[in-house]
């Protein structure tokens, strides 16, 4: 088996077992929805179907088990119970497991698939049939694409079926076979007549009719000779059409004929020197039945039709590509956006004009070239909070807690990357939340507050940013129990007049935790200031609101992209810096009456708010005298404002992020590098690390 | 139960069927189709009033169609039928697109030719 085909059914299968999983938790609030069933079990029919048809064995046959089930959910013998969920979410990380490949096949105990197998098993009634169909199925399922006979996860089937003469005294009705197959999908029914006598000789209660069928479904080859279950199978062909022909193009009737059996090659070939139209002549020349030629019509007309359709679907619809490629499209389009700066340059200093309108055209090209490489890297936000759905199901019932959870803005996107670091900083969070926020409901009620607590995410688009907010209607964070915590920990002096701000920003703490016990959950302190860091690597930052006995908010703002930034390029001597244009509030002038106003302090009066500020030059070390018009970039940190002065401001710039090396990463301040259109390196700020760092020092 | 009356007006016989054309009425409805197709040189089948129809009961009108071809008469099917007729047509795949018939015989058509599907041709 290929291993590309294998490939994608793994990814397929993983999107299917995304749904699943939200298909029951649906499932466990509304256990009476049928529809919820009928996905549920459409899941795993896929599941199995494809996994043996790719040589996932192992799941096809413990998938099987599951499938069983859930058809006697669907035909209303087994009732959906809290069991059942239970079960059918273990089975999902048994077969998630099993997808993963041995490593994580063997983390799995190997008693796990068949404990939750046997517990299946015992699901069913004692006298009831085991098997809707054959536990493996031998031919290809539904909407996994296959390389011969597929129509888009569909199938296309020629059957031929011609009772014998004694077929109506058996008590056959061919009419209820052909509705019954009709079922299964699609059906074209073409009639054979050619072998009805005349009146004269006709034996009334003889069958001498039989049919050409096309049909297209998404049953395999077992499930369509299921419908002919009691007809002796010389009466029956059903055959598997191939749609394309051998050079890929949509076959022509005569090769449909031949293919069928129903004309000789040769005859074809002979026939095809004529010049009228072939199904004409076949039919005049009296080497294929009428009725054959028109059988065959319609099986092209079918597949064409199909085709139609889903070419018209596949332009709507969307292509799977490897997010390697990706990650490659996007380096290309960084040295794109590279070299574009280099030209722009080369055309502004050699001031030729034919060169600069290229250079323009370049960089208008080059610009949108970025904004549509990082559009298509995005990703809706929803598939990742569907996941946490599962987490705090499973975690209120571990503790013992009723929560609620809702959810808004799934739609908002994020870079693939972004969304896939956020993951662990956001699971960390909901558990905290769970954990200690969220009150035992007998508490709840105590307090005045519905049973079932309520944890609230969103997501929000603003800028080149988005907002994920976490808000739970919990016991809120303990201020005094906080800073008594810091206190005792040596993060802050007892003296120390700390805003509310400030002290829930003390939770993030390395080793701060104000748990009085230790949980499976949460409770170690070694968690909020690995999420903040975390966050922090993603460029973002993390706000936290709360109001005792109310709940919290906690407001985590994520760049869009990791890849490609807007900035502001600024020299100090020779030297080139970034800021993250999105940290970046104004830019002015630094005056010496400016400084003289300070008597020595760094801090400068904009519309008479005091803000203070950062030389620079003197932060990281750099020689020369600074520029007799120094200039201050203000920035934004968590809601304080804080400027840094620069020799000079160069202006807007597209920034492609690239690494420190590892010599340099501990270096505090300094984010990632760029390359500037002259070929030399210009550093990527880190300015709330810059501004931590000097709040540090001054308190040192 | 089915009901065959045969009538004769001004050259142009018809053969009224009503009721169920079903297998168990199968040789009373051959018996019909013969002696209606011996008294007349054209005649129009009327199914206006047919309730149910199988398998057996369409092979049966074919015959007759195939016997009126092999004779040089003309066998027709009425142009109004009932709603059991056509689905029973529809459920079995009794209908034809292409010109020409079963017998391949000089402008003879199918007794099931629709002229509406008549358009494949055009796709050959």
């Amino acid at each position: 088996m290929n291993d590309l085909h294998r490939e994608a059914f793994r990814e397929e299968a993983y999107e299917t077992l995304g749904l699943l999983e939200t298909a029951l938790l649906e499932l466990e609030d509304e256990p009476d929805n049928g529809d919820l069933v009928g996905r549920v079990f459409r899941y795993m029919h896929t599941i199995k179907g494809s996994g043996a048809m790719f040589g996932f064995d192992d799941i096809a046959s413990f998938t099987h088990e599951i499938e069983t089930v859930f058809d006697l959910v669907r035909s209303g013998k087994i009732a959906v119970s809290r069991e059942l969920i239970n079960l059918t979410l273990r089975a999902r990380d048994c077969i998630r497991l099993m997808l993963d490949g041995p490593d994580s096949a063997e983390a799995l105990q190997r008693s796990e698939p068949e404990a939750v197998a046997e517990s299946f098993r015992r699901l069913l009634p004692s006298n009831c049939d085991q098997a809707p169909s054959n536990p493996v199925p031998a031919a290809p399922a539904p909407q996994i694409p296959a390389p011969k006979g597929s129509l888009g996860g569909l199938l296309a089937y020629r059957i031929r079926f011609s009772p014998g003469n004694g077929a109506f005294l058996a008590g056959t009705n061919p009419v209820l076979l052909i509705k019954e197959l009709g079922k299964l999908g699609s059906l074209t029914v073409t009639v054979n007549t050619d072998h009805i006598p005349a009146l004269e000789e006709i034996d009334p209660e003889h069958c001498f009719t039989s049919w050409d069928m096309v049909l297209v479904s998404g049953c395999d080859m077992a499930q369509v000779q299921d419908v002919f279950v009691f007809v002796d199978q010389d009466e029956l062909s059903v055959q598997l059409i191939e749609e394309w022909d051998e050079d890929g193009h949509d076959k022509r009737l005569g090769e449909i004929l031949v293919e069928r059996g129903d004309l000789d090659p040769q005859q074809l070939e002979e026939v095809l020197g004529a010049r009228k139209k072939l199904g004409e002549m076949l039919v005049e020349s009296g080497l294929v039945p009428r009725h054959l030629v028109e059988s065959a019509l319609v099986e092209q007309q079918q597949i064409k039709e199909i085709h139609k359709a889903r070419s018209s679907q596949e332009k709507q619809g969307s292509i799977r590509v490897p997010s390697e490629r990706l990650d490659h499209l996007v380096n290309l389009v960084g040295e794109q956006v590279t070299v574009q700066a280099r030209l722009s340059q080369l055309a502004l200093s050699e001031q030729i004009p034919e060169l600069a309108l290229i250079a323009e055209e370049v960089a208008r090209l080059t610009a949108d070239l970025r904004e549509s490489t990082l559009k298509i890297r995005m990703l809706p936000i929803g598939a990742t909070f569907n996941n946490f759905r599962r987490l705090v199901r499973d975690l209120s019932l571990e503790l013992g807690k009723e929560v609620e959870m809702t959810t808004a803005g799934e739609e908002t996107e994020l870079d693939k990357t972004v969304i896939e670091k956020l993951n662990d900083p956001l699971v960390h969070m909901i558990r905290n939340c769970i954990d200690h926020a969220i009150e035992l409901p007998e508490l709840r009620i105590a307090r005045g507050k519905p049973r079932q607590g309520k944890v609230h995410l969103a997501a929000l688009h603003s800028g080149d940013s988005v907002y994920i907010t976490i808000k739970d209607d919990g016991a809120g964070l303990n201020r005094e129990a906080i800073f008594a915590k810091a206190i005792e920990k040596d993060l802050v002096s007892a003296e120390a007049q700390l805003t509310d701000k400030e002290i829930f920003a003390l939770i993030f703490a390395p080793g701060f935790s104000t748990a009085q016990a230790v949980t499976s959950v949460s409770g170690r302190g070694v968690g909020m200031d690995v999420v903040k860091r975390s966050i922090e690597e993603l460029r973002g930052s993390i706000d936290i609101k709360s109001e005792q006995g109310a709940g919290t908010v906690i407001t985590v703002r994520i760049p869009l992209t990791l890849a490609i930034i807007e900035s502001l390029l600024v020299e100090i001597g020779m030297d080139h810096f970034l800021f993250p244009l999105s940290q970046v509030e104004e830019c002015m002038f630094l005056t010496d009456a400016d400084v003289a106003k300070a008597h020595g302090r760094q801090v400068v009066s904009v519309r008479d708010r005091i803000i203070p500020y950062i030389r620079l030059r003197s932060r990281f070390a750099l020689s020369g005298a600074p520029s007799q018009f120094e200039q201050l970039v203000i920035t934004d940190v968590d809601g304080e404002k804080i400027g840094f002065v620069v020799d000079n401001i160069v202006g807007q710039h597209q920034t492609v992020i690239k690494a420190l090396g590892s010599a340099y990463q501990d270096v505090e301040g300094i984010s990632g590098a760029t390359i500037l259109g002259d070929g030399s390196v210009g550093l990527i700020l880190d300015v709330p690390k810059l501004y931590h760092a000097e709040q540090e020092a001054d308190q040192a | 139960m089915l009901e065959c009356s045969f009538t004769l007006k001004d050259q142009e016989a018809t053969l009224r069927l009503a009721g169920s054309a079903t297998i168990d009425a199968s040789h009373e409805l051959r018996d019909a189709l013969v002696d209606a197709t011996a008294r007349c040189q054209t005649l129009i089948i009327d199914v206006a009033l047919v309730e149910a129809i199988d398998v057996s009961g369409l092979q049966l009108l074919c015959a007759a169609h195939k016997s009126a071809m092999l004779h040089y008469k003309c066998l027709c099917l009425g142009k109004e039928r009932s709603d059991a007729f056509n689905a029973a047509i529809r459920d079995a795949g009794y209908h034809c697109s292409l010109p020409g018939s079963c017998l391949t015989l000089e402008g003879q058509t199918c007794l099931w030719f629709q002229p509406e599907a008549a358009g494949n041709w055009e796709v050959l």
